[in-house]
């Protein structure tokens, strides 16, 4: 039996260069492929996943920070240049483009297959790309989420200065707040506020992009400038948004108007001046805490003050430029009407000039 | 023979590898995973002998960011000898340990010693001295608003209005991993444990404070209520108007 398996020794003699390249050259070729010798998919695997680092940081930095007008410039994309973020229409340029890129060590090339977006799905853009190296396939979501800012966490006293509607924390919930109005941007391309619509439309607005109505006590958690706040209260609350001074009104400047775009803001000189710049910032970071347009809000606690008033239909005189005052707006578009100017904590009606638009924005727990 | 034998082998290791690369592929779009906690990191898995374990799951997305999962399931040796790891792809809800012995999509072989490392950018399988390493994206890229997958097909699970996200237990561990990132509208909190720093989440459309919705947030520490959450009129949370704050199956709610 044994003699039966064995192998002749004439045969090995004759042919065993062959039989030991045979066997041996496979190994060879198992192992160096296996540590990841040539294009071998583990080789590929590990300087893909070098350059796909690289590829998704530049992706992000130009999705969050924008681009620079000289890059846009410099390419064929067909729109109305501007370096904005969370931009789908500037992404795919991008893509389409190269624009912007920085080199990839290990010489992958990612190209964009196809990019998908937009209005149904909050503005979010959707890239697949392909790597011709290695022709793997993946996609990208990239959350339009730029034009927002994350509520610190803290404890919040809401209603006029001195008074305590609500006080709440945001300890265990992360809430995000659109830093602008919403604006036409989607449907005409044009920055300008959406002021026309009802208070049942902002509702359904902000709900179609994944968020909801910006809550009264939220605006003023974004608006007040922090000071200690307890159970039982805070202790002081500062009328402007932006820090803890006054505000001097008796020089009408562009330095006023960028603190608060009031009605004397509105000189041919000062809204040149203006157009591109937003107003109002308050220490979170949001915009239009102050001055600008009426804006609306959704009231939990108390519906009837869901309105901001302070805007640059008032001049800087008016008592409604200060954090916390809420008049109240029936939700429909004839404002003679569908506005009552009664400040229902303070209880005391506080007169306004006319009011020609309110505008919104939205908010978003993650 | 022999000589064609072993060439057929190593072929077969190298078609083995190109399986193992859409391993490698699908889990770079991992978006959480969850380790069995009978198996900690680092430390071989020897008992319990002779059966098969769940190790890991690995949540991943397909190609629209839905979820599909992965579970790492290792039989344990009952001596010395050769095990299997294996993977068994399942419906994302659908539990591993009750899948045990599905179908297996792959395996790695002839295994003496195993265990298993993870942090937010990569999965370490260690078998014997080789060590896999699964670069995983999701983990890190969601903070920054970015989603990434790696998979053609798109039947994983849909996320719907009313499903939970996350979810964590009256001492604040987690009970579900976050995935409201892929709530198709927006997510609500809701007051449903005593932890203070986490809330569980829901996938909602729905505002909080109207009549049968969840009670919006006041919170612990603005409330300064140090008793049991779950009571009508309970202070951690608020409603409109004239509706009550009630705690409907551990949730608080208005009516």
């Amino acid at each position: 039996m044994k003699n039966k398996l064995k192998m002749p020794n004439s045969i090995i003699a004759k042919f065993w260069p062959l039989i030991l390249s045979a066997i041996v050259l496979p190994v060879i070729w198992h192992l160096w492929s296996s540590t990841g010798g040539g294009d071998s998919t583990n080789m590929s695997t590990a300087t893909f996943d070098d350059d796909l680092q690289v590829f998704l940081g530049d992706i992000h930095e130009n999705w969050t920070e924008g681009f620079s007008q000289k890059d846009v410039k410099n390419s064929s994309c067909d729109f109305e240049g501007n370096e904005a973020s969370c931009s789908y229409e500037l992404m795919s340029c991008y893509l389409k483009n190269q624009l912007n890129r920085k080199p990839l060590k290990l010489g992958h090339k990612f190209v964009l297959v196809e990019t998908s977006s937009v209005k149904s799905n909050f503005g979010d853009a959707i890239i697949q790309i392909n790597e011709l190296k290695t022709q793997k396939n993946f996609t990208i979501k990239l959350f339009n989420n730029c034009h927002r800012i994350k509520l610190p966490q803290n404890i919040y006293s809401s209603g006029p200065v001195k008074t305590n509607e609500l006080i709440w924390d945001n300890y265990n919930q992360k809430i995000w707040i659109d830093r602008f109005y919403r604006t036409m941007t989607e449907t005409s391309g044009k920055e300008v506020p959406l002021l026309q619509l009802t208070i049942s439309d902002r509702i359904k607005y902000c709900q179609e992009r994944g968020g909801q109505l910006l809550e009264s006590h939220v605006f003023d958690a974004a608006s007040f400038y922090p000071s200690k706040t307890t159970p039982r209260g805070t202790s002081y609350k500062f009328r402007y948004p932006w820090g803890r001074e006054d505000i001097d009104f008796s020089q009408v400047d562009k330095v006023l108007c960028e603190k608060l775009q009031a009605k004397e803001c509105l000189s041919a000189q000062l809204i040149r001046e203006l157009s591109r710049v937003p107003t109002g910032v308050s220490w979170s970071g949001i915009f239009y805490a102050i001055g600008s347009y009426p804006e609306s809000f959704r009231n939990i606690i108390n519906p009837m003050r869901n309105l901001k008033v302070s805007s640059r239909f008032q001049s800087f005189t008016s008592e409604w430029h200060e954090n916390g005052l809420r008049a109240y707006w029936n939700g429909t578009l004839n404002y003679s009407s569908g506005i009552e100017l009664t400040e229902k904590i303070l209880k005391r009606m506080i007169p306004s000039g006319e009011i020609k638009g309110i505008a919104f924005r939205c908010m978003y727990y993650q | 023979m022999y000589v064609l034998s072993i060439v057929l082998y190593l072929f077969s290791l190298n078609t083995f590898a190109t399986s193992e690369s859409i391993i490698e592929d699908r889990w770079r779009g991992a978006l959480f995973i969850q380790a069995n906690k009978n198996f900690k990191q680092d430390i071989l898995v020897k008992e319990p002998r002779g059966t098969r374990q769940h190790i890991l799951s690995v949540t991943y997305l397909d190609k629209g960011f839905n979820k599909v999962k992965d579970c790492l399931v290792y039989d344990v040796p009952k001596k010395r000898e050769a095990s299997t790891l294996s993977i068994i792809t399942v419906i994302s809800k659908e539990s591993c340990v009750d899948n045990l012995f599905s179908k297996v999509s792959f395996k790695w072989d002839q295994i003496f010693n195993f265990t298993y490392s993870i942090n937010d950018t990569k999965l370490e399988l260690k078998m014997d001295d080789i060590v896999k390493i699964f670069n995983l994206y999701n983990l890190t890229l969601r903070s920054k608003g970015m989603l990434i997958s790696f998979v053609d097909s798109d039947d994983g699970e849909v996320l719907k209005s009313g499903d939970i996200c996350f979810d964590v237990s009256d001492k604040c561990n987690v009970l579900m991993p976050d995935q409201c990132i892929l709530c198709p509208g927006g997510i609500q909190p809701a007051i449903a444990s005593s932890c203070q720093s986490k809330t569980r989440k829901y996938c909602s459309d729905k505002v909080c404070g109207t009549r049968g919705e969840l009670a919006c947030v006041r919170g612990f520490v603005a409330s300064g209520y140090q008793g049991d959450y779950c009571l009508n009129d309970s202070p951690i949370g608020y409603c409109s108007g004239r509706l009550r704050v009630v705690c409907i199956d551990g949730v608080l709610r208005c009516r």
